[in-house]
């Protein structure tokens, strides 16, 4: 299901921009840029805001009832606010196989960003490995996104116990002896 | 070995180790640290051989080393469920016994001693059935079944021939089964015709019937293969309140006692150095087989004479005649000359039968019981030495190899005396002249060092003290680790061997003995024989001329 383009990339992930308002995936979410040879990525960041960045939005509902009021009354607010998500790459497809490693070269800009389907994301989830990237990214809400991913992924497969176990047990060896991150994240496994 | 098979269970990976530590294996996440005994066989796939190993000590590990002050908080399963086998991990400790080559250029040499350990992330599967047979050798064929290894259905066998050929001992504490394992060996010995027992059964519990731990009578070797079986007795009166005759009532002759005996018996009689030795002054005097009749004699002034004589000091010749007084007073020694009791043991252990001797209500009397086993041992090896000595110049027979059972053997094998009795010299001269010592014991510690360094194959069920850990270990390899084994047995029916007529020492769980199953395995094992099947047409029939 195609939902953006890609408008900032480099090496280490990319930034898109929804195509409609709200409409983004979710974080924790397996996305791919391109048609051929993807780039996959892992929604990171999760953001709306205001298509020029020199004019900040200002309140509207003060004398509303409902926020739905607020964009009933107000349309030309869908083509001035944007959603956009920034991914982690984590892998990409030669067209023959997954490589659960960086690409050479990063997505190209305005590539179309989808969210994988069910098969192809159980597929890419098989391994984990690209999960040791998300817990060395240095980012705050990185647990979350991990915590995300495996409940996300754990509903599409047959036996969701099992495959949090699984994720789980790979998430404890990457981490090697922090025992209290592992528990961080286990904890939003569950 | 047989090939690794679906009947293998992986139980984990080498992580590290040295020979002279053990291998450590890490293991896998699905298998409990529970789940592993000290004590099982494993076998270790490496790269050019497998091993085979013991597992010497079980510990828990962990990657995180905060872990222990900083907990978390496993009331969760699922958080213990992942933590279980990832951050924290259970590890083995497998102790390779022997190798066996995997590649072409090592076929057919069979088990070798590990002399290397297994490579790193090397595959560690626990022992099948099958390793078992290949190890130790499959039933029959001088292989006899003791028991099976730890948490498993394998027959372990011994090899028989390699156990007569040297004195073996049974050790353990009071009530941890000694006397069911050493009837288990004497049944071996008996059923693989390797050798001839002679038993010196001081409880009455090897001839007939004797009793277990839940004081359930079982069935004696006579019982069980009466054709092969003479009973000798001390103390008829006491076999036939137990319901059978014996074969043969034992009796000495005054002239049957030596100073040698009176050595032996320094300690029970109490006697003084000086009052022991004076026994060799009086054999000088009187002649041999004369002296104790012509001493017990004398009365009073008499001794004083005689001891001014021979010069002894009159008070150590008064105190040896007094303790003698005792011996007289045993009911099996007679002032006449009486029929040879040894001569008629040999002739039976040459007619192929095993002799039991009985000592009745003796048997709770050490002096009697040192005073006839070193009587009739040195007798009995006397004319083996003999016989062995006219086969090597051509003159007769190689004697066939004699297995001579003592209990309470610290008695004879102290340190103080195994230089000076006939089971010294026989435990340490071995098998130069085809007879060689079973010996029963709860105090390892006190017998000679010497002697026990000479132990062929030793049965060793639970011990508390460390002397006796460490005496019946001394000189086995990796005896270290095996203590930490041998301290964890359980008190009943288990049992650790090693030595010559094992490959590698194991623990064994030890064969069943006193329900009627078990002894028709024990007779459908005898008439796999001709042999057996000639003893059971006596049996029917009587002895055939």
């Amino acid at each position: 299901m195609k939902i953006g383009e890609i408008i900032e990339s480099d090496t280490n992930g990319f930034t898109a921009r929804c195509y409609k308002l709200y409409e983004g995936p979710d974080l924790g979410c397996l996305i791919k840029a391109g048609t051929d040879n993807s780039v996959y990525g892992i929604v990171a960041h999760v953001a709306t805001l205001g298509l020029d960045p020199s004019r900040r939005p200002i309140t509207r509902g003060e004398n509303l009832e409902s926020e739905d009021e607020v964009y009933l009354r107000n349309p030309q607010l869908t083509r001035l606010l944007t959603t956009e998500i920034k991914a982690i790459t984590v892998g990409f497809s030669d067209g023959m196989e997954f490589k659960h490693y960086l690409p050479a070269s990063p997505p190209r800009l305005h590539s179309f960003v989808s969210i994988c389907g069910n098969d192809e994301w159980i597929s890419f989830s098989d391994r984990l490995y690209f999960l040791k990237s998300v817990i060395s990214s240095g980012l705050p809400q990185g647990d979350d996104i991990i915590g995300s991913f495996v409940r996300q992924t754990s509903e599409l497969v047959s036996d969701p116990v099992s495959y949090k176990l699984k994720a789980a047990r790979s998430i404890a060896k990457f981490l090697g002896g922090d025992t209290n991150r592992l528990e961080s994240i286990v904890r939003r496994i569950r | 070995m047989s090939e690794i098979g679906p009947e293998n269970y992986q139980l984990g990976t080498v992580v590290s180790g040295s020979l002279s530590e053990g291998v450590k294996v890490r293991l896998s996440t699905e298998y409990s640290v529970e789940n592993v005994k000290v004590g099982s066989n494993v076998v270790i796939q490496g790269k050019h051989h497998r091993f085979f190993g013991v597992v010497t000590d079980v510990s828990l590990g962990s990657s995180d080393l905060t872990l222990q002050y900083d907990l978390p908080d496993v009331s969760d399963s699922f958080m213990a469920e992942v933590l279980a086998g990832t951050t924290v991990y259970g590890t083995i400790t497998v102790e390779p016994m022997l190798t066996i080559g995997i590649d072409s250029s090592s076929d057919g040499f069979g088990p070798m001693p590990a002399k290397t350990v297994p490579e790193h992330f090397s595959s560690t599967f626990d022992a099948s059935d099958d390793d078992i047979y290949h190890i130790f050798g499959p039933e029959g064929d001088g292989h006899f079944w003791i028991g099976s290894p730890l948490d498993m259905e394998a027959k372990l066998c011994l090899d028989i021939e390699e156990l007569v050929k040297r004195s073996n001992g049974v050790f353990g504490k009071s009530g941890t089964g000694k006397t069911f394992l050493t009837r288990l060996l004497l049944i071996g010995i008996l059923q693989s015709g390797k050798a001839s027992n002679l038993i010196f059964d001081m409880h009455n519990e090897y001839g007939w019937q004797g009793t277990s731990e839940s004081s359930t009578a079982v069935k004696g070797l006579k019982q069980l293969f009466s054709a092969q079986v003479a009973v000798f007795s001390l103390d008829a009166e006491s076999s036939k309140r137990r319901g059978f005759h014996p074969d043969f009532q034992v009796e000495f002759g005054y002239s049957d006692i030596d100073p040698e005996d009176i050595q032996l018996l320094r300690e029970t009689l109490d006697l003084s150095n000086v009052a022991a030795d004076a026994a060799y002054a009086l054999e000088s005097r009187f002649g041999r087989g004369k002296w104790f009749g012509e001493f017990v004699k004398l009365r009073g002034e008499d001794i004083n004479n005689l001891a001014t004589e021979i010069n002894v000091a009159s008070s150590a010749l008064s105190a040896l005649r007094r303790r003698l007084e005792r011996l007289i007073r045993f009911d099996f020694v007679s002032q006449n000359d009486v029929a040879d009791s040894a001569d008629s043991i040999i002739k039976t252990l040459r007619n192929g039968k095993h002799v039991v001797l009985e000592f009745g209500k003796h048997g709770n009397n050490p002096t009697a019981y040192m005073l006839v086993a070193n009587i009739l041992t040195r007798r009995i090896y006397e004319r083996y030495q003999s016989q062995k000595e006219e086969s090597l110049g051509g003159g007769a027979e190689v004697p066939p190899y004699l297995v001579i059972t003592i209990e309470e053997a610290h008695r004879f094998l102290g340190s103080s005396m195994a230089s000076q009795t006939i089971f010294g010299t026989i435990a340490r001269e071995m098998r130069k002249y085809n007879v060689t010592l079973l010996v029963v014991d709860q105090r390892p510690s006190d017998i000679d060092e010497e002697v026990m360094s000479q132990i062929g194959t030793k049965v060793v069920c639970l011990l508390d003290s460390g002397r006796d850990i460490d005496s019946v270990l001394s000189g086995v390899s990796g005896n270290r680790k095996l203590r930490s084994v041998l301290a964890r047995l359980d008190s009943r029916q288990q049992a650790i061997i090693f030595g010559h007529s094992v490959p590698m020492p194991v623990v064994i769980r030890t064969r069943d003995y006193g329900s009627a199953e078990s002894y028709s395995e024990f007779m459908t094992t005898n008439e796999r024989t001709v042999e057996g099947l000639q003893n059971k047409l006596e049996d029917l029939y009587g002895p055939s001329d």
